[in-house]
């Protein structure tokens, strides 16, 4: 288990660094709107996957991995919107930091849901990390070839 | 939690429906401005009455809550963002993604009583009717 969530957190930051490089290539052509659009986007998939990934491994420091995470989401919405201007850095940071909150919420209720008021789920512990943890790079890959795909416009 | 919550899925499937057949003849007098919010409320509703009432009907199946209310998410966000732009389908996609995410923590709070799952369908179909009316004054 451990082994498969190490190996996802590097695919996505391996992932979301590229995917910078890339759209650092194609600067040039950036309008406003784009900009907003893509700092938005790339910022908040890419802290939802890796603060899901860093919940899960160290299950027992919630408290300091929640402080990491809104830092890591702020720093990936920094990146991404500093292509641009202004307006698109204020949107990465902001949905950046959403991000990663709300993938500190979810890893939590994935290991425990019984502090949402829910009954304790019918798959055991290790199943459930594993899918999750598949479902974060389903969304981090999906969410990064949509990005390619609309360069085309 | 009574069965008959189950009449909404059609209700929301069919209303999300005729809100496609209207805007698809409308498509090519709508801005990007008003498309991507067109897109952005579709999806983000349809996840959000999906995964609420999945949990409800479902509580010990979490997974395939979060799983199903995202997988509809993302489709109906890509859907009503392909009627405008590309960039429409990518703000469709986020916002259907997060609201996937969050509808079955938020479900968790109805176990009490209905009244509150009753609140949110219509929430849903008002600002399905908001978004046809705006979408008939352009």
């Amino acid at each position: 288990m451990v082994i498969v969530l190490i190996l996802t957190i590097m695919i996505n930051l391996t992932i979301g660094i590229s995917l910078y490089y890339f759209l650092k290539r194609r600067m040039i052509i950036f309008t406003d709107r784009f900009g907003f659009t893509s700092s938005y986007v790339s910022s908040s998939t890419s802290g939802l996957a890796i603060s899901l990934g860093l919940v899960l491994l160290f299950q027992n420091h919630i408290e300091m991995i929640g402080v990491l995470n809104i830092l890591i989401g702020i720093g990936f919405g920094w990146l991404y919107g500093s292509l641009l201007n202004s307006q698109s850095i204020i949107a990465g940071i902001y949905h950046g930091g959403i991000s990663g909150m709300m993938g500190t919420m979810l890893g939590a209720i994935v290991l425990d849901p019984s502090i949402c008021g829910l009954p304790e789920s019918l798959l055991s512990g290790q199943n459930i990390i594993v899918v999750f943890a598949l479902l974060s790079v389903c969304i981090q890959g999906l969410s990064a070839l949509l990005l390619l795909f609309s360069f085309r416009a | 939690m009574p069965e008959w919550i189950v009449i909404f899925y059609p209700i929301n499937f069919l209303s999300a429906y005729v809100l496609y057949i209207y805007l698809y003849h409308r498509r090519k007098r709508i801005g990007f401005h008003l498309g991507m919010n067109i897109s952005m409320a579709a999806g983000g509703g349809l996840a959000l009455g999906t995964g609420i009432v999945f949990i409800n009907l479902h509580p010990l199946y979490f997974l395939e809550a979060t799983l199903i209310a995202v997988v509809i998410g993302c489709i109906t966000g890509i859907l009503f963002g392909n009627l405008f732009d590309y960039q429409t389908i990518l703000t469709g996609f986020i916002n259907g993604l997060i609201m996937g995410i969050m509808a079955p923590m938020v479900g968790a709070v109805a176990f009490e009583g209905v009244l509150f799952l009753i609140m949110v369908e219509i929430f849903i179909i008002c600002i399905f009717i908001f978004v046809a009316a705006s979408a008939y004054k352009a």
